[in-house]
């Protein structure tokens, strides 16, 4: 291929003019200006060209708004290695130190209190604690996927506002696992743990067992026993007793009797008739196999059977259906009730803590 | 009345060395022997554009003078500078296209042509240059307003002499069909 230009148009083209630099001087000092200018300078000028690409925009701002989120949350949930302690009353010993005014407990420290003596402890920066008479508890660690308490004995109420699963209290038996809420935990010198949810729900485990307590229920663990069975807070003495003996594998036929007595009916209020259901929903099988239809139909005299769920299944202690059960019966932010936004966010926190 | 002494310009081998050895004599002298063809070319690419022009210039020297001692030889120092003036136009044209993005800077904020110091015919002539695309622009001020040969334009331009050649083919058809009401007529005055 051999490229032709009309003659002419060569010419003209050959004879444009050489522009000449304005002013010489003033440009070679700038290329000396620049050319000797220090490493710092030369990459500050590189920053300060114009922006690239408008996609390069959007892109840093949204990196700059997750990674802000991100240091946000994690600020947040982080918690101080020494959380704070205040007496309420008499002289809280912290560390082997007696407390006269404030304090921190650190890693691995006792929070004692003795019969006169109360005080608030700081949750790391999700809630606060009250550390009642006759207590020890020891701080085990403030992770940012888990903070986790020993209470030895003694009575702990705590009030924690965080994602689910990371505040966590050991008791010589049990554990409770903070699910969003508010709840009081009693050890006696025994060891049996005693928990009661004011507020959301915490799950409780002993050895492989784990039930969910929601607000409303009381929840006890005895050594060497089961987790019992939860019980609306305003049962009876004489009914409490009787249950207990049902959990103990040690009751007397009249004690379902007197449980079954206790329980609200279906003109009750809703909230009533689930703390209910809970406790004969935990007794279908407990109880001995001749009287679990009875406590059953009680059951769903209270809340009906929900999909896929049969009498039959039930009282043969099918664990699809019980679980199906305890869905219905357990309306919190963990299961369903909420929309799908909130659902996934729980699911990515947990897929993220874990 | 003895004779008058001309000294004798110094060699561009002997230039090249003093800038490999930062020399600022040699870069001053690499400066007032390039800087109005570097300034001209990057002018015609930018469209008259004299403030980018100097800026290019200034780009083009600094990298010149900073690459210069690992400057092997393997080119002509003239066709290396071309390389760089040529990669400095691009990089400037593509800047100021992703710049336009944003609705500034038009294609000419200073034009230089004054009528003072060019025709009518000129004015056509370079304004035709001005709307070939950038690559095509290049090679036909590289071909003609700075005479270089197809395997230098080449060099410069990373690329090779039968994409040089088509270029400038097209080119030339271009420039053909903008300039043709002007080719008779001015042949015609020029006899």
């Amino acid at each position: 291929m051999k490229p032709t230009l009309d003659p002419w148009v060569e010419r003209q083209l050959r004879h444009l003019p050489t522009e000449r630099v304005p002013d010489p001087d003033a440009l070679w000092d700038a290329i000396q200006t620049e050319l000797h200018a220090p490493r710092e300078r030369r990459r500050g000028s590189l920053w300060r060209r114009p922006v690239r690409s408008p996609l390069l925009v959007a892109a840093a701002a949204m990196l700059a708004v997750v990674s802000g989120a991100a240091v946000a949350a994690v600020r947040m949930y982080t918690p101080p290695t020494r959380w704070a302690v205040v007496p309420l009353a008499g002289a809280p010993v912290v560390g082997g130190r007696t407390l006269a005014d404030s304090g921190a407990l650190a890693e691995g420290e006792w929070l004692e209190t003795d019969g006169r003596s109360r005080a608030t402890l700081a949750l790391g920066r999700i809630g606060t604690a009250l550390v009642g008479p006759d207590s020890r508890v020891r701080l085990e660690r403030t992770g940012l996927t888990e903070q986790r308490l020993t209470l030895a004995r003694g009575s702990f109420h705590a009030a924690v506002s965080a994602p689910p699963r990371i505040f966590v209290v050991e008791t010589p038996v049990a554990r409770a696992t903070d699910l969003g809420c508010a709840y009081t935990l009693d050890v006696d010198s025994t060891g049996t743990s005693r928990l009661r949810v004011i507020a959301g729900s915490v799950e409780l485990r002993h050895g492989n067992a784990t039930t969910i307590v929601p607000m409303g229920l009381i929840a006890e663990v005895g050594v060497g026993g089961r987790i019992g069975t939860p019980y609306a807070k305003e049962l009876s003495p004489v009914a409490r007793e009787a249950l207990h003996r049902i959990d103990a594998d040690s009751a007397r036929p009249a004690d379902l009797d007197v449980v079954l007595g206790a329980m609200y009916g279906p003109d009750d209020h809703p909230t009533f008739r689930r703390r209910s259901a809970i406790t004969l929903w935990h007794l279908v099988g407990r109880v001995p196999p001749t009287r679990q239809a009875e406590v059953y139909d009680r059951l769903t005299a209270l809340v009906p059977e929900p999909p896929g769920v049969t009498r039959e299944g039930m009282l043969a202690l099918d664990r699809q259906m019980e679980e199906r059960w305890r869905e219905t019966l357990y309306p919190s932010w963990s299961d369903g009730g909420r929309t799908w936004v909130t659902r996934l966010g729980r699911r990515l926190w947990e897929w993220a803590v874990r | 009345m003895g004779n008058v002494r001309v000294a004798e310009p110094t060699p561009e081998t002997d230039i090249l060395e003093g800038c490999r050895r930062g020399d600022p004599e040699a870069q001053r002298q690499l400066f007032e022997r390039y800087r109005d063809r570097v300034f001209s070319i990057a002018l015609r690419f930018l469209k008259g554009d004299e403030a980018a022009a100097l800026d290019v210039t200034q780009d083009v020297f600094v990298k010149v003078f900073r690459a210069a001692p690992s400057f092997r030889g393997e080119a002509q120092l003239a066709t290396w500078l071309y390389r760089v003036v040529a990669n400095a136009c691009t990089d400037e044209f593509r800047r100021r296209r992703r710049t336009r993005f944003f609705g500034d800077l038009p294609d000419a904020i200073h034009p230089t042509t004054s009528p003072d110091r060019t025709s009518d015919v000129r004015t056509d002539v370079a304004a035709a240059v001005e709307r070939l695309s950038p690559t095509m622009r290049l090679t036909v001020l590289l071909r003609y307003f700075e005479d270089l040969p197809y395997h230098e334009i080449a060099r410069a331009m990373q690329c090779t002499a039968g994409t040089v050649a088509s270029r400038l083919h097209r080119a030339h058809a271009i420039l053909a069909r903008e300039l043709g009401h002007l080719t008779s007529a001015a042949a015609d005055v020029e006899e």
